[in-house]
């Protein structure tokens, strides 16, 4: 399965914003990794680079979410 | 339109109604029936409704935020090109839902962040990770529940517990057991009945103390559960053999023969949602031995006019055993006051209540 890396952006961005939504912080690193690499799991293939963007992102999401 | 409305006219498409409800993959129990028999009661009233569950599989803490988050990624607003009318939430945190007419009707928050913790039925330790845990259902709770149009609970107990820990108004509404209509009565046996899993919490070496206090009774055990062995085995060491029936699996049929001959049914747990077994064995015409601290059922159970209430000790259990136990003209009238009092609670009341709180009506 492949996934453009821009629908991975977007997904790493509304789901981020919505665990700042039920409470998560960015402050809660390793949930927010946790849940950076399941949406990198849908590439099929464990990268470091795209976790750590998407892990980015994901926080800064749930930061403004907040 | 407006004379259309004016000259009482009604749409004539059905309401599109979701009732959302998370699953516990092979462990079906009472909660993923009960959000079946909602679905299959809007159905009978001509809703157009439909179950939706998300499985709640918790490996980590991490999968309770992970399940939240499927729930509010889920947009329910429309399907197949139709609007949904309402959708009618149940279980944490199939209530993180998002829709304009969102009904809760919560069977279930998660107990073990709650009124469980820091007893031996939860597992949340003082840990960071825990902590945060707690607040994080804490936070999905407020969210969830805050924004709906209205929030039901399932009785007095669960609404209490909404307004204490998460200052939440709830209305409680009740529902019949679920084999209500085929409930029936019949003589007084020579057995008191126990019903329910056989989990810690449940408590269900209560009754099974209490027979070493009442000589007369006889005790039958229906569930299965992490505490049979211990069960069996502390039957065995208050030298109870002989007086205490197992019945790991009952079928329905076999579960309406069972209440219906029983003398008494006792009802043991500590701080139950709601509990069908009072509800049955009313229906059932039988009266109910129960505890103080029980929660629920103490909603029905009433010391003196449909049962007993005791402190949750084997010795004050026992001594309503032994005391009640030739009394079955007295045990009689206590079932005949529960059967009138159970019997008032109909789907047709719910369903009415649910629906009007989701401003829909049948078609």
């Amino acid at each position: 399965m492949t996934v453009d890396r821009e629908d991975l952006v977007r997904l790493a961005r509304e789901s981020g914003s919505i665990l700042g939504e039920l409470g998560v912080r960015p402050d809660d690193a390793r949930w927010i990794r946790t849940h950076a690499e399941t949406v990198a799991s849908l590439t099929g293939r464990r990268r470091t680079s795209p976790l750590d963007y998407l892990w980015r992102i994901a926080r800064r999401a749930a930061r403004r979410a907040r | 339109m407006a004379a259309r409305k004016a000259r009482g006219f009604r749409r004539v498409r059905a309401p599109r109604v979701i009732v959302a409800a998370v699953q516990s993959p092979f462990s079906g129990g009472g909660a993923e029936r009960h959000v079946r028999r909602l679905t299959d009661e809007l159905v009978a009233r001509g809703i157009e409704a439909d179950l939706v569950t998300i499985p709640l599989i918790e490996h980590e803490r991490f999968d309770l935020v992970r399940s939240a988050l499927a729930w509010r990624s889920l947009d329910v607003m429309e399907i197949a090109g139709r609007p949904v009318d309402a959708v009618i939430a149940t279980r944490f945190p199939s209530y993180a839902v998002r829709h304009p007419n969102k009904i809760v009707w919560v069977i279930h928050q998660y107990r073990q962040a709650y009124d469980q913790f820091g007893t031996p039925w939860s597992d949340f330790t003082a840990s960071r990770e825990d902590r945060r845990t707690r607040e994080t259902i804490a936070a999905i709770d407020r969210l969830g529940l805050s924004e709906a149009r209205k929030v039901f609970a399932n009785s007095q107990t669960v609404a209490g517990r909404l307004r204490k820990f998460n200052g939440i108004a709830s209305e409680p509404l009740y529902h019949p057991p679920p084999l209500v209509g085929r409930y029936r009565t019949g003589p007084f046996g020579d057995y008191a009945l126990t019903v329910g899993r056989l989990d810690g919490w449940k408590r269900p070496d209560l009754p099974l103390s209490a027979l070493a206090h009442a000589p007369a009774a006889r005790l039958v055990v229906v569930g299965r559960g992490p505490e049979e062995e211990r069960l069996k085995r502390l039957s065995r060491e208050l030298g109870l053999d002989g007086r205490v029936r197992w019945v790991p699996e009952a079928t329905e049929e076999g579960l309406l023969d069972l209440y219906a001959g029983a003398r008494i049914v006792v009802v043991a747990p500590q701080g139950e949602d709601l509990g069908y077994v009072p509800l049955e064995a009313f229906l059932s015409g039988k009266p109910v031995l129960t505890t103080d601290d029980a929660g629920g059922p103490l909603e029905f159970v009433r010391d003196g006019e449909t049962g007993f209430v005791v402190p949750p000790q084997p010795e004050a259990l026992g001594a309503a055993l032994r005391l009640a136990w030739d009394r079955t003209e007295a045990l009689e009238k206590l079932g005949h006051r529960g059967l009138a009092l159970a019997s008032q609670l109909s789907w047709d009341a719910t369903i009415a209540r649910l629906l009007s709180a989701a401003r829909l009506s049948a078609p």
